[in-house]
């Protein structure tokens, strides 16, 4: 198929076929185009169980989203998204999912905002609020804070001793789920 | 005695898809020399290394150029690896292959497309990018991007792959080598095309070394060197040799991307064959410290990636030397005695990427 | 077949004969990197050998005001990597061959690389 002879035409075959052909096109938009499963086409949140831990925020490599803690909110800019998945990957509630479908396009950028439902403010047993340490049943085997994102709970093995930094704490409740003796429980301030 | 005059030729025209620039020395209609300049889409990617953590940065390096994305990830992520000792798990490793082999696919057959255009043979590219266009389907059914993949991860892969889509993939691969025949026999053979590739642009083996020439430039000049006989990703478990030409003109280029399209289709079957079950990533733990030169073969040639941590999560240095940078040089010694008329096709045959060169 | 680059330190006073040697013993110029280090720059100078898939890294340590000879008189090829060197750090490098004088890429602000963040 390769060896350097000279030809003439060679191409005429499949001109010829291409001009009794179906396109390869298809006419869109009239005929929708179908998007796969996988698609990472803009990001969706389920606000119902975001807590607000900003861990999205802070992988954002594009700096699109914001989260207001205090106001329960969740904001992301459609226009500066650059449809990665670092915080779907990140989100520690599964919350973030990617779905089909572009954003629109528009005169101007545009941001969405989602705020948490209002009767969500009470603390729940899973999330929210603070880890509390049940020191009896803890083993100090620093898993908790392994697991921890924000490096907010040291632990000593030789020393015994559990402690939180409540600045740093985002109440995610990854630490409590990690705990495999249940020493940690989520507690509101 | 010839008239000499400098025609500026770029960054916008015609032909080229890339915003290069370049003083061209002419005697009547030939070039005598060349000064090539670049920098109109310089971003500084490579400082916002010190800003966005390590794990982070795989989606900006994969975001420098559209073309070469897969692999930029690939080797940011390697180069990590190898500086944090992380062992990528099996499957990781061949999924990274499959993606990054279906990714020079893409490539090489754009560049075809490209070439044909840049001769006038609009049939013949519009052909070439049509059977670009079941890769690119493939890459969306399996990463969910066509172009930006976001599937490489510092500790292995994001996604796997299930045997619907490997098979899939292996379909597309069968239904393009069918379709490749005429698309091969005419960059091959025509009259037309060999009239405008054959024999222009030399560049000799000494001078392809001199100058630094990387990937299918240094081969078509008769070189033997392709980075993935280096092993990385699951190439140490594949058999392939690298594909050289001897002539160094434009066809013998044209030549050994053709080949290497080939190569490509027999390397995913290969390690769609040989694709061992397992988990697809590592956790990673702690932050790089040290540092690292990582080359890999990306569709255009070979792509260096320099990596230097102290021990934070916020790398000190990322380098990116990507394969224009060096062939810009070669392509300037190609033009020299080429008909202005010329000059479009020759830039074309290193395969610019302005953009990652800017980065 | 090395899969790592092997580094080797050198100082300014070795570094033109190191050049040399390696364009004569045919090596392939294939990267060159600055990176900015405290009072200074680190230089690599990378080197490939096709036939052995083997590769060097001479690295040199300069100071800030330090002038580095530029390599374009050995490898031509290096005039646009020591250009982005010089533009984007401010490495002190004479007589690049040709020079862009900081007009390599077309920014505004004066090497913006050299400082850390």
């Amino acid at each position: 198929m390769m060896e350097d002879k000279t030809r003439v035409f060679t191409f005429a075959g499949r001109v010829l076929k291409n001009l009794f052909q179906k396109p390869a096109t298809v006419q869109y938009p009239f005929q929708p185009a179908e998007y796969p499963e996988r698609m990472r086409g803009h990001v969706e949140i389920k606000i119902e169980d975001c807590i607000c831990c900003g861990l999205c925020v802070r992988s954002c490599p594009s700096q699109a989203i914001s989260v207001d803690r205090k106001a329960g909110t969740w904001t992301i800019g459609r226009f500066d998204c650059v449809q990665c998945g670092s915080c779907v990957l990140a989100c520690p509630k599964k919350c973030l999912t990617m779905e089909k479908g572009y954003t629109e396009p528009d005169i101007a950028k545009k941001s969405e905002t989602f705020t948490k439902p209002k009767e969500e403010e009470k603390p729940e047993a899973a999330s929210g609020g603070i880890p509390v340490l049940d020191a009896e049943k803890c083993v100090y085997c620093t898993l908790c804070a392994k697991k921890c994102p924000q490096e907010a709970i040291r632990v000593d093995r030789k020393e015994k001793t559990w402690a939180l930094d409540e600045e740093k704490c985002v109440q995610c409740g990854i630490c409590a789920s990690a705990c495999p003796k249940h020493a940690l429980s989520m507690q509101s301030i | 005695m010839a008239k000499r005059s400098i025609v500026p030729f770029g960054p916008q025209h015609p032909v080229l898809p890339e915003p290069v620039h370049l003083d061209l020395i002419l005697e009547d209609e030939t070039v005598v020399g060349a000064v090539p300049s670049i920098g109109f889409i310089h971003r500084g990617l490579e400082k916002l290394v010190e800003k966005r953590d390590f794990k982070q940065y795989v989606y900006i390096a994969e975001r420098v150029c559209g073309i070469c994305s897969c692999g930029h990830g690939l080797g940011y992520c390697e180069a990590v690896e190898q500086v944090m000792g992380i062992e990528v798990p099996d499957r990781a490793r061949y999924l990274r292959t499959i993606w990054v082999e279906m990714s020079r696919v893409h490539s090489h057959l754009l560049w075809l497309g490209l070439l044909a255009d840049a001769m006038g043979f609009e049939s013949l590219y519009m052909e070439s990018w049509r059977l670009r266009e079941k890769i690119l389907d493939m890459f969306d059914e399996t990463t969910g991007g066509r172009i930006i993949h976001s599937v490489n991860c510092v500790g292995g892969v994001q996604k796997d792959m299930d045997s619907t889509m490997l098979q899939h993939i292996l379909q597309a691969i069968d239904d393009i080598r069918g379709e490749m025949k005429p698309v091969v026999e005419t960059f091959m053979q025509d009259y037309t095309v060999q009239s405008r590739l054959k024999g222009s642009g030399i560049l000799t083996k000494e001078d392809a070394t001199a100058l630094g020439a990387a990937g299918p430039v240094l081969r078509a000049s008769g070189i033997s060197y392709d980075a993935r006989r280096l092993g990385y990703a699951a190439y140490g478990d594949l058999t392939m040799e690298p594909i050289t030409a001897a002539e160094g003109d434009s066809y013998a280029r044209c030549k050994v991307r053709l080949k290497e399209l080939f190569q490509s289709f027999d390397l995913i079957r290969e390690a769609i064959g040989k694709i061992p079950d397992g988990p697809i990533s590592v956790p990673v733990k702690g932050n790089p410290s040290g540092e690292f030169f990582m080359r890999i073969e990306q569709p255009r040639g070979e792509a260096i990636y320099y990596v230097k941590g102290s021990g934070t999560k916020y790398l000190d240095r990322f380098r990116m030397r990507t394969p224009t940078t060096s062939n810009i040089p070669a392509l300037v010694e190609m033009l020299k005695g080429c008909q202005l008329a010329d000059v479009p096709l020759l830039i074309l045959t290193i395969d610019p990427c302005v953009s990652c060169t800017e980065r | 077949m090395d899969y790592k680059s092997e580094i080797r330190k050198i100082t300014t006073a070795e570094f033109f004969p190191a050049v040399v040697r390696m364009k004569a013993e045919n090596w392939r110029l294939s990267q060159i990197c600055a990176v900015s280090v405290e009072h200074g720059y680190e230089m690599s100078y990378s080197f490939c050998l096709d036939k052995e898939y083997r590769m060097v890294t001479l690295r040199l340590e300069i100071g800030e005001d330090e002038i580095v000879a530029s390599i374009t008189q050995i490898y031509p090829c290096a005039f646009i990597q020591e250009n982005e060197a010089a533009e984007l750090f401010g490495v002190k490098i004479e007589h690049i061959d040709p020079d862009y004088g900081d007009r390599l890429y077309r920014i505004d602000e004066a090497t913006p690389f050299k400082k850390k963040e």
